[in-house]
């Protein structure tokens, strides 16, 4: 999948190099300190595999907005429902670090599109790469994991992503709609 | 607290794995990938079949590639222990239905609702190392069959 993610936007007084790769964002944190005796301690591979989905959704959520502003009004119902459901996985994964002591990363103000969004094939496109890009961090999290409860969150992620980036690609006319292998690679 | 699964939480299936280890019992992906090919071959023989297959090539034909796709990465991760092509040939059942387009697409809607909760299910205990694999089985599965809503 060559379908980089919406990344953060320097902005106009960012750092520079607007041609190279994003700046890398902080590294995901983790709880400090000593864990209480008989508090679980939050793994670090899953804590951070959570965090990268969470850094996805927030991204989703803000590609909707720019991708809403160019669909015709036949497709509105479809990116307000994506939107929706992007916003509640957001603050459904909010709730999961929460629940395990883990401050979780922020929305950047603004994003980088991997291409430039000027018209209905273009947004429908970044739609399909937010949700490639959503796939493979919940898949991410399958495999930082043993336990069923978060595995279980992440399938549903994982699932919804490629259910919605089917349909896009399926408005868009592409063959194979879906990719045999979602967010795996 | 789903985060915070260190020891116990983690005993749990490696234990149920180590169990199955040298007790004669296939490997649970056995069963992912007879009914991948399985599905594969129904859609093969719904295709075969005119004019209904033609009707459904262009919404049915990546289906059964993908599950192809499927049986053989997971043929991949087992190597010698993954069943032959010749155990899993398709049982009679699957004669190319002789229908309309209407009950070829339920009988495929039906098969992939297997096959999504089937990998589903298996996920959960898997060990880590093929549970994206299988995880992204089952997601596939799922979005075709919501576009064959």
């Amino acid at each position: 999948m060559s379908s980089p993610t919406p990344t953060p936007d320097p902005g106009p007084g960012g750092s520079g190099d607007t041609g190279g790769p994003a700046p890398a964002p902080p590294a995901p944190t983790t709880a400090t300190g000593s864990p209480v005796s008989g508090q679980p301690t939050p793994e670090p591979e899953a804590t951070a595999a959570v965090q990268t989905a969470l850094r996805t959704e927030h991204a989703a959520v803000w590609s909707y907005g720019l991708i809403a502003a160019f669909l015709p009004a036949s497709l509105d119902p479809r990116a307000k429902e994506d939107l929706a459901a992007h916003r509640a996985r957001r603050d459904a994964t909010m709730r999961l670090l929460a629940d395990s002591g883990v401050p979780s990363v922020a929305a950047e103000p603004a994003y980088r599109t991997p291409n430039p969004v000027t018209d209905q094939e273009s947004a429908m496109r970044l739609a399909v790469a937010a949700e490639a890009d959503s796939a493979a961090a919940w898949e991410a999290v399958l495999g930082s994991c043993d336990d069923q409860g978060l595995r279980h969150a992440a399938l549903d992620g994982l699932s919804d992503a490629a259910v919605r980036g089917g349909r896009w690609s399926e408005q868009l006319g592409e063959s194979p709609p879906v990719p045999p292998f979602p967010g795996h690679t | 607290m789903l985060l915070g699964l260190l020891g116990v939480g983690a005993a749990g299936p490696a234990a149920a794995l180590l169990s199955g280890c040298g007790s004669g019992e296939p490997d649970p992906l056995v069963a992912l990938i007879k009914r991948a090919r399985r599905d594969a071959a129904l859609v093969d023989a719904i295709l075969a079949t005119r004019p209904v297959g033609a009707a459904l090539a262009g919404r049915l034909g990546p289906v059964a590639e993908a599950r192809r796709q499927h049986a053989g990465a997971l043929t991949a991760v087992l190597g010698d222990s993954a069943p032959s092509p010749k155990e899993t040939a398709p049982a009679a059942d699957t004669n190319p239905p002789s229908e309309d387009t209407d009950g070829a697409l339920s009988r495929v809607r039906a098969a992939l609702d297997e096959g999504r909760k089937q990998a589903a299910a298996l996920v959960l205990s898997v060990p880590r190392a093929q549970a994206g694999l299988v995880g992204s089985i089952a997601a596939c599965c799922g979005a075709y069959r919501a576009l064959l809503e």
